[in-house]
């Protein structure tokens, strides 16, 4: 008989709380990986901000090129940047959306490097390949802990993991516009100094042009740009990221 | 950039006014005045300033966002050469003067007698904001005149001579009689400093400056014409202000139409709303129909058109608009909604609504999302006329545009994730270090302790001494195993004494007993003699102690 000198009976009752936390742990994670899982079906949030069948990638081209055609190359550039987040390797979003900025008379955008790296993938593809180094890494930890491998290549697989989730995170960040990043959609894109039409202009954006959102008051919206801020009608500018878009 | 004007009037008039130079851009009081009352001044303005407003008759009152006619008039004396340097300008940022005419009108009138050229811009006065709004006026103007030659005082005996005019310009200073043998003749005759020359004269020199001012000095300044105004008193539209009202005063009236078309899937058509009546067209706004699961729709341009009247005009709202489903369609009514100043109340004004059939797409497809086969291309030498390579784009729709790391949920996954990591990890050590197996041993023993104490209660219930000393035995045993880390079945009422010693006999008591009603049925006495004498005599007895003992193990454990 061998004996346990280390054995004790009251262990138990310090356990039961880490059982819980884990089983209700394991119940987040499931009910996190269905709700996080892409679905045909759009949600209620996705109602509120789309299309009740929701956004592809074909539909806003056709939609882009629709309103090209229709002299919008404002709004013609907001449904292919919208194309693009779908469809970020697609070469005919690039082309429609290069020649929808060449009819709206802006330069050619010239994306940095670290850019047409992120382009590869969506952003949500890149949030893919976060979770996947985040579950490299948390592998790597529970495989030392039960022994199962050594500390050295737990380190690495650690590390390995920590880094394409970092990375990955970059990316998606890259590659998702910021949440006030908009663009003119009206012909008419003069910026004022006060929030109302009889205002002194500020200056003039051209249709198409990017301009970042800061705040909203009554019908018109404060844009700043590379000529400066104004106060531009709210039906003239149009976020590529919807209203509702962003929930934390 | 500021645009200026130049605008010269010479008139062949050459009218001198003494004294005038001084006042010429001011608009005196005294002059105005005379100029109301039509009687002359006696120093009548070189330059005047003026706005007129048009209210009309039955106007009750001046409220924000409303729009009256202007006409801003600058008068100039006939003889003064004028160069307009800009706009007239309000003073006031509470009223925005808009649509001046850029080149202004130029007319002769005669006002007291007196020639004058008037410049007439005409122009739309806007109220801005409630409150009291000054219509102040600037006109920023250079003017170039002919001042009229002025007889100069006798000099007075041992006086300098002085030059200028008791009414000129200081600035006009010039040399004094001793630098200029031509500033008075009459200095220089033996009648110079007689008093009856001096009286004759009303104390001015006929001579003096004879040849600097014949047919009097040209001169020119650059002034700003002011007209202070009148304070208006302009009030707020009342409250609470409907839903779609964006500022619009006045009347107006409202009306959508259609091109007589072909309506097809895919294909953009043109929605015009046009809004003709009289007010601040500036301040108008149609919000325009929103996107729908049926139709696409895009920005609202407008365009304005000026009417025969003043205020009266035309703007027109085009919408473009996309079907996006083939078969009956509803174009929904717009709505305008403007406050009359007349009846003081909001009028909304709705368009009819359309109903038209669409056409299927020529590709026989619907432009709805993910089933869409796009028909229209971008204009021009573009990347295509058609959507060439539809099946390299994803047609699977996606419920949002945001990317997953910006969702709850992937914060969610990525924190129970982590849980889930710390969780298991110590799990694993807690398995490398053996806890578990001593967890699992445990929780055996306590079920097993469990168990014979109830079996012990129910042995003491029905008085079955061989159940419940068989089931003391074996919840000792069980207690004892694990705290030695044997088997329990394996411990026997020896191991007891050597093991424990002193402290065993009690335990030792019940483990014989058990054998011996086992085997006999019947409880005696313990045959060692370490053996506790004083053993309980009944059921209840035995069962306290065996409970004692179980307790007194696991408080030494």
């Amino acid at each position: 008989m061998k004996a346990n000198p280390s054995t004790r009976p009251d262990g138990i009752h310090r356990w039961r709380p880490a059982t819980w936390v884990l089983a209700a742990a394991l119940a987040l994670l499931t009910t996190s990986a269905a709700r996080a899982a892409p679905s045909s079906r759009p949600s209620v949030a996705a109602r509120r901000e789309g299309p009740a069948a929701g956004y592809s990638a074909r539909a806003l081209l056709a939609s882009g090129d629709a309103a090209l055609a229709a002299g919008h190359p404002g709004g013609a550039i907001v449904e292919l940047e919208r194309a693009r987040l779908l469809a970020p390797r697609s070469a005919l979003v690039a082309g429609h959306l290069a020649h929808a900025r060449e009819v709206a008379s802006l330069p050619p955008a010239s994306p940095d490097h670290a850019t047409r790296v992120a382009r590869l993938l969506s952003g949500s593809e890149w949030s893919q390949v976060a979770l996947g180094g985040l579950a490299l890494a948390a592998a790597g930890v529970i495989l030392v802990s039960w022994g199962v491998t050594g500390r050295k290549r737990a380190a690495g697989l650690v590390v390995a993991g920590l880094a394409a989730t970092a990375l990955a995170l970059f990316a998606a960040k890259k590659v998702t516009p910021a949440r006030g990043a908009a663009v003119v959609v009206a012909a008419d894109g003069t910026a004022r100094i006060a929030p109302f039409s009889g205002a002194e202009p500020a200056f003039v954006v051209q249709e198409g042009a990017a301009v970042t959102v800061r705040r909203a008051h009554g019908d018109y919206v404060l844009v700043s740009s590379a000529e400066g801020q104004g106060w531009l009608p709210r039906t003239s500018v149009e976020t590529i990221l919807p209203a509702d878009a962003h929930r934390p | 950039m500021k645009k200026l004007i130049g605008i010269s009037i010479c008139l062949a008039s050459t009218l001198v006014i003494a004294g005038g130079a001084r006042q010429a851009w001011g608009r005196s009081p005294q002059g105005r005045d005379t100029m109301d009352d039509g009687v002359p001044s006696r120093e009548p303005a070189r330059a005047l300033l003026k706005m007129d407003m048009k209210f009309e008759p039955s106007q009750r009152g001046f409220y924000a966002g409303q729009t009256v006619p202007v006409t801003i008039r600058a008068y100039f004396l006939g003889g003064t050469g004028v160069t307009v340097n800009g706009r007239p300008r309000l003073t006031s940022d509470a009223l925005l003067l808009s649509e001046l005419s850029a080149e202004p009108r130029q007319v002769s009138v005669q006002m007291h007698g007196l020639p004058y050229t008037a410049l007439l811009w005409e122009g739309k006065l806007t109220a801005v904001k409630a409150g009291p709004a000054k219509t102040g006026l600037e006109l920023p103007v250079a003017l170039t005149y002919r001042e009229a030659p002025r007889l100069r005082p006798l000099p007075s005996r041992g006086e300098p001579h002085r030059a200028g005019a008791p009414g000129g310009d200081e600035g006009d200073g010039q040399a004094g009689a001793d630098d200029d043998p031509f500033a008075s003749l009459l200095q220089h005759t033996p009648f110079a400093n007689d008093p009856f020359f001096a009286q004759m004269l009303h104390g001015h020199d006929p001579l003096g400056g004879m040849f600097d001012d014949l047919g009097g000095a040209v001169r020119q300044r650059e002034v700003t014409l002011r007209d202070a105004g009148v304070t208006l008193d302009v009030a707020e539209p009342p409250a609470p202000r409907p839903a779609g009202f964006t500022g619009a005063v006045s009347t107006f009236e409202l009306n959508a139409a259609l091109p007589d078309e072909t309506f097809r899937v895919g294909e953009p058509t043109h929605l015009q709303v046009t809004v003709r009546g009289q007010g601040s067209f500036a301040r108008l706004a149609v919000d325009g129909l929103p996107a729908t699961d049926q139709l696409n729709t895009y920005g609202v341009t407008s365009e304005f058109t000026s009417g025969p009247t003043a205020l009266g005009g035309e703007k027109i709202f085009t919408q473009t608009i996309m079907p996006r489903r083939a078969g009956e369609l509803t174009i929904p009514a717009l709505t305008l909604t403007y406050f009359d100043p007349r009846a003081r109340r909001y009028v909304t004004r709705r368009t009819t609504p359309f109903r038209i059939s669409v056409a299927p797409a020529g590709a026989g497809a619907e432009a709805t999302s993910g089933a869409a086969a796009p028909t229209t291309g971008p204009v021009g030498d573009g990347p295509a006329t058609t959507v060439p390579a539809e099946t390299a784009l994803p047609a699977a729709p996606r419920a949002t545009l945001t990317p997953l790391f910006e969702t709850a949920p992937f914060w969610a996954l990525v924190g129970a994730m982590a849980l889930a990591t710390l969780a298991l990890s110590l799990l694993g050590r807690a398995h490398q270090r053996g806890l578990l197996g001593r967890l699992r041993a445990e929780r055996r023993v306590r079920r097993e302790i469990v168990l014979q104490r109830r079996k012990i209660g129910a042995a003491v219930a029905r008085g079955d001494a061989i159940a419940l000393f068989g089931a003391g035995r074996k919840a000792l045993q069980a207690r004892l195993g694990a705290r030695w880390g044997v088997p329990a079945e394996a411990i026997a009422a020896a191991d007891v004494v050597s093991r424990l010693g002193p402290r065993g006999v009690r335990i030792h008591d019940v483990f014989e007993r058990a054998d011996r009603v086992a085997y006999a049925g019947t409880i005696g006495a313990p045959t060692e003699p370490s053996a506790d004498r004083s053993a309980p005599s009944d059921l209840n007895g035995w069962q306290s102690l065996i409970l004692d003992e179980l307790r007194t193990l696991e408080a030494r454990a």
